[in-house]
Parts: C-alpha cells; sequence; structure tokens
C-alpha cells in the first residue's frame, strides 16, 4: 500500500457520522455555543512542552538512486511511526519528519541540509550517496547536529571524522565502511575463477576510493588487474569507458555504480557486442532499481556482487520486515533496515538525552548502540519497549534491524558481508537464501563473510 | 443535561470537546481489525507527560485501568477517518491510548499520544502501530473486501 494510501485513512471523510464519546451530542453542541462566547479552558504548558522534534531526511527520491529512494524514505517513516505510537522521543513529543530530495546530486547536499536546519530540524538522517552525504556533513558538523546516513559507505566518511577532535564528530551511519567490500570483490574475483579483472568504477567520493581499493585487494592476492577506468554518473552514454574495458580484455569486470549508470553501462555492454565475462558488483547495484534500469533481466542473469548483508537472518530484521509488509506492502529495498535503524537509534538517542541539544544527543547515540546494557538487548521492531527501559533510567543496548549498529568512536558500524548473484525469474540456478524481487527474480546470497574473516 | 450546562456556564468553564485522529498504519491493519477501544488518562504536567511507553505496557499486561474517559470497546468502524470525539475532556494534559484487536481478542494495534485539552486546541493525532503479535494473528487469513466503506457497510474483513 503506498504511502499516499495511508495517508488517506486518517484524512476527514465527511461522509461518516462522527463517533461521540462521553455525551450527548446534544452536550457538545452546548459546548460549542459556551466556546463560541470566549469561554473555555486555556493552555496551560508552553507552547514547546508538546511540540513535534523535526528530524530531517535527506533522501533521493529522484536521479540515479531515486529507484530505491522512496523505499528508504518509508522505512525511514516506519521507525517514526512506530516511535510516536508510543509517545515520542521526549515526553509527549512525537517525531516530525520533514523529507526531502537531493535528486542524487551532492551539489544540492549543503543547501539542503542548511535548509532542514533553518526548518528547525534538530538532526538530519542522510544522505544517500556518499557524495551527497559529505556535503551535508560539512554543514551538520559546523551546526553541531547528529547526522546518520543509512547507505553512505565511502572510506572518505572514515578520514573526515579522523583528521577532527573527538568532540567536533557529529556523523554516523549504519551501513560499514567500503574498506572491507573492496576485499570481498577481490576474494569474489578470486574464487569465480577470474584471471584478469578490470575495474569500471564511479568517479566520484564512493566510487573513486572503493575502486582503488579493489585494484589494491586483488593485487595483494596476486591478481591481475587489467584496468582501471573511472566513469562520472548520470551519463546518457557510456560508450568510451566500456570501449575501454573490451580493449583491455578482461574476463571479470568489477562495476561500481550506481542503478542508473550502471543500467546504462550494462545495456552499452550488449550493444557494443561485449563478450561473455563473469560481473561482480558491489552494493550500489544491489538493488531492484538496477534490474529495472538494465530492462531485460537476462542480461544480468548471474551478475555477482558484493555488499554488506542488510537484510539479516536475525529476529530484528524480521521484526522490521513484517512491520514494514504490514504498513507498506511490498518487500523493502536493500539498505532499508539501516535507514529504519537510522530513526530509531535518534529517537532512543533523543529519549536518552532527555534533550534535543546535538552533542548531546551525539553522546547518546553512543550510549544506546552499544553495551553495556542494564537488561541485555533492546530489539529493532520493538521500540515502545526500548523507550519505557530508557524512561526507566536503565541503560540499553539496540540491536538493530540491519546489525547490532555499535558505533566505534569514528561513527562507524561492523556487519557481514556477502557475496550475492542475481538471478532472473524462472531460474533454476540452486539458491538456499536470498531476497526475492517484487517482479520475479532474486538476489540469492552466494557466500557471507564476518568483518574478522576478510580484514585485510 | 440542562443543569450542567448551567452549572459549567456559571462556572466559567465550557465542556472541552476534543476530536482524536486515529491514523491506522494501512488499510489491511483496519479490514483485520473489529474492535477498537480510546481510553484517556489524565497525566501529571510535571512527572506523567513521558508515560505512554508504561500505559502501553499495562495495557498490553493488565488491561485499561481506571481511565479518565474509557469508549469501551467499539466496532472498529466507528474509529475510521476522522470519526471519534471525546465530548468533553477535562482541561490539562492527557495520554490518549487507542487499541484495535481481532474476533479473538489478540491485540493488533496500539497507540499513545499526549496531548492537553482547552478551547481551539487541535485534533489529536494518535498514530497506530501494528504489535508484536500482528503478522501471527493475520497470518493465513485472507481480506474479503478492499475498502473501508465495503468493510463498514457490507461487515466484511
Amino acid at each position: 500500500m503506498s504511502s499516499l494510501a495511508v495517508n488517506s485513512l486518517v484524512e476527514p471523510h465527511l461522509a461518516y457520522p462522527r463517533a461521540v464519546f462521553g455525551a450527548h451530542a446534544r452536550c457538545v453542541l452546548i459546548g460549542f455555543g459556551l466556546l463560541a462566547f470566549g469561554c473555555g479552558p486555556q493552555p496551560t504548558l508552553p507552547d514547546e512542552a508538546l511540540a513535534p522534534i523535526k528530524i530531517g531526511v535527506i533522501t533521493s527520491l529522484t536521479g540515479t538512486l531515486g529507484t530505491d529512494g522512496p523505499g528508504w524514505a518509508d522505512a525511514a517513516r516506519l521507525a517514526a511511526r512506530e516511535i510516536n505510537a508510543a509517545g515520542g522521543p521526549l515526553p509527549g513529543r512525537p517525531i516530525e519528519l520533514v523529507v526531502v530530495d537531493d535528486e542524487t546530486n551532492p551539489a544540492l547536499g549543503q543547501t539542503l541540509a542548511q535548509d532542514l536546519i533553518d526548518r528547525g530540524v534538530v538532526a538530519i538522517v542522510g544522505a544517500a550517496a556518499s557524495s551527497s552525504t559529505l556535503e551535508v556533513a560539512q554543514v551538520t558538523g559546523a551546526a553541531q547536529l547528529p547526522q546518520i546516513s543509512c547507505c553512505a559507505t565511502s572510506d572518505l566518511l572514515t578520514s573526515l571524522q579522523e583528521n577532527v577532535e573527538p568532540h567536533e564528530r557529529f556523523f554516523f551511519r549504519t551501513a560499514p565502511p567500503d574498506s572491507l567490500q573492496s576485499v570481498v570483490v577481490a576474494i569474489a574475483a578470486d574464487e569465480l575463477g577470474c584471471e584478469r579483472l578490470a575495474i569500471l568504477h564511479l568517479d566520484d567520493d564512493y566510487g573513486e576510493p572503493f575502486g582503488v581499493g579493489i585494484e589494491n585487494a586483488y593485487r595483494e592476492r596476486g591478481g591481475t588487474v587489467a584496468a582501471r577506468i573511472p566513469f562520472p554518473d548520470e551519463q546518457p552514454s557510456y560508450t568510451a569507458e566500456v570501449t575501454d574495458i573490451l580493449d583491455a580484455a578482461p574476463d571479470c569486470v568489477a562495476l561500481v555504480a550506481f542503478p542508473g549508470s550502471g543500467g546504462t553501462i550494462l545495456r552499452e555492454w550488449e550493444r557494443l557486442g561485449g563478450p561473455d565475462v563473469t560481473w561482480i558488483g558491489t552494493d550500489g547495484v544491489r538493488a531492484p532499481g538496477f534490474i529495472d534500469e538494465v530492462g531485460n533481466p537476462a542480461l544480468v542473469d548471474g551478475f555477482y556482487g558484493a555488499s554488506p548483508v542488510t537484510d539479516p537472518a536475525t529476529p530484528e530484521y524480521n521484526a522490521f520486515h513484517a512491520h514494514y509488509q504490514t504498513v507498506f506492502g511490498g518487500t523493502p529495498v536493500p539498505f532499508s533496515s539501516n535507514q529504519y535503524d537510522a530513526v530509531a537509534l535518534l529517537g532512543l538517542a533523543i529519549a536518552e538525552a532527555g534533550t534535543t541539544d546535538g552533542p548531546a544527543v551525539r553522546d547518546a547515540l553512543h550510549n544506546v548502540s552499544s553495551p553495556p546494557a542494564d537488561r541485555g538487548f533492546v530489539r529493532a521492531g520493538r521500540l515502545a519497549e526500548a523507550l519505557a527501559e530508557v524512561r526507566g533510567g536503565r541503560n540499553i543496548d539496540y540491536q538493530g534491524a540491519s546489525g547490532n549498529v555499535d558505533f566505534d568512536a569514528f561513527g562507524n558500524v561492523v556487519s557481514p558481508y556477502e557475496i550475492w548473484r542475481y538471478d532472473q525469474p524462472g531460474s533454476e540456478t540452486p539458491c538456499v537464501s536470498g531476497m526475492a524481487l517484487n517482479g520475479g527474480g532474486r538476489f540469492c546470497r552466494y557466500r557471507t563473510f564476518t568483518a574478522e574473516e576478510i580484514q585485510p | 443535561m440542562r443543569a450542567s450546562a448551567l452549572a459549567l456556564l456559571l462556572l466559567g468553564c465550557a465542556p472541552t470537546p476534543v476530536d482524536v485522529q486515529v491514523g491506522f498504519p494501512s488499510l489491511e491493519t483496519f479490514l483485520y481489525s473489529d474492535f477498537g477501544r480510546l481510553a484517556v488518562y489524565e497525566l501529571d504536567p510535571e512527572e506523567g507527560l513521558g508515560d505512554c511507553p508504561a500505559l502501553l505496557s499495562r495495557i498490553g499486561a493488565s488491561g485499561f485501568g481506571e481511565a479518565t474517559l474509557d469508549s469501551g470497546w467499539q466496532p472498529i468502524c466507528a474509529f475510521r477517518s476522522g470519526g471519534v470525539q471525546f465530548a468533553h475532556v477535562p482541561p490539562g494534559p492527557h495520554a490518549y491510548v487507542a487499541v484495535a484487536r481481532d474476533e479473538a481478542n489478540t491485540l493488533l494495534l496500539t497507540g499513545c499520544r499526549v496531548a492537553e485539552a482547552y478551547a481551539g486546541a487541535p485534533p489529536v493525532d494518535l498514530e497506530l502501530f501494528p504489535t508484536r503479535d500482528y503478522r501471527e494473528a493475520v497470518q493465513g487469513r485472507s481480506l474479503t473486501c478492499s475498502s473501508e466503506e465495503e468493510k463498514c457497510q457490507r461487515g466484511c474483513r
């Protein structure tokens, strides 16, 4: 069910008589009459006592990540709704999400962040793309506002944190950095029997360090890198880059792209008569939108990739998935669980801090996400219980839908990784577990790794 | 009725009607619900504004207890689209707690919102959220109607 349809349920519907509890309807008319004469109780609480707490959400509703952005916005709404149904993060104060579209355009990041701050948000969830997230972080850091990204994985965000003092760090993310994902791509290339790996990567804050990381990791494992070609996002054609890759004659191609650019590249590969190679993508294309952009599922049947595991087989993820389906219908897109966790953690941190003050909430984010806890874990999908624990003055350790989300000193989390494979609808390739897509086909879980197994 | 209205007038205090907008998470959750109940609890303005989680926990464990106002169990259709009003809520902050259940008495949805009753106060927006038991309760059941109008006119689910 779409969020629009959900909203329609709570809009006034004059066709139905209003149910009046506690008195005969005539009494109500008398009451209204009295009120018309200016007689009636006045508010006793200050205006801000029950005012909503605004949290900005910068996501990509359009542009190359636009196919997944609406799903991420819904995941944020799910967590906010769950917290609000329990009374809100602060006594009597619910969350009000202010969702804006960055069009997957990093140039908008700073403007959108400042605009949200001017509108009174106390924290920002976002952005999705690493380049946009870095831009937003320039503003949130200066304003001392906590920022949590669901999906930005660039190692540059760790560098950003390393370059400032701890009290100046306001950035967090619920997806792990790419430093280990590039190793998983190299492992995948090894295990899939690659002899000459070409790397085709976005020329931005996400793709450049990722592409270099894959090259280094693969060379360290004794592999041969046939070429490493950067490309700009959102181009109508990638003929030049695809031709360069063809000239390098690889048997495997690592693709660091977003759904839009990745789809265009795969179509051009087909158009230019590219040979049958083993493709290895990343988290950027483990998305239903990528298959949509390619247009022909058969073209990407057997396409492999690396990614953090964003749909772990845990009670927390299962609870999130069930609630998402109940409220919005359909299957959550990858990184939706990370987005849910971002809003949930902010709500719990505000509750623990007892204030919306940025540095206090930042400190509380570390407390609520990590041990020690007085009574074991509090879990995704049970946020009312988590709020009750916080209100009771007890320490909590939140276990997220996406993982344990224990933030380190740089706001990073550690999670398992997977090698995945896309199977087109009707595929008979064996698959033990994976993510079934709404339109058919699946992202099959080919192999998983703990972070410890892949430490360089 | 006339006497009480006159008394209110003499005291300079009109009844304070409060509209409650009960927001269902989705059409599906409305269709699976059979009965709803809305209770209002007076809160201590200093210490009680954060009572929602505890109230929800208590209701789940031991029932509604002593509420200031209580609709009692009503057919869920009484709670659709802006259809709920308490004719007179005493002044001051209150917790508005709504729950929905099915015929098997399984709590499917809960929600709580704190608001202050005063002359000209905005409606109370009370969002419901599925309980831990929701998914299991509806598993294997199929919906026979496709809109709230159909449910409330035909009595289907």
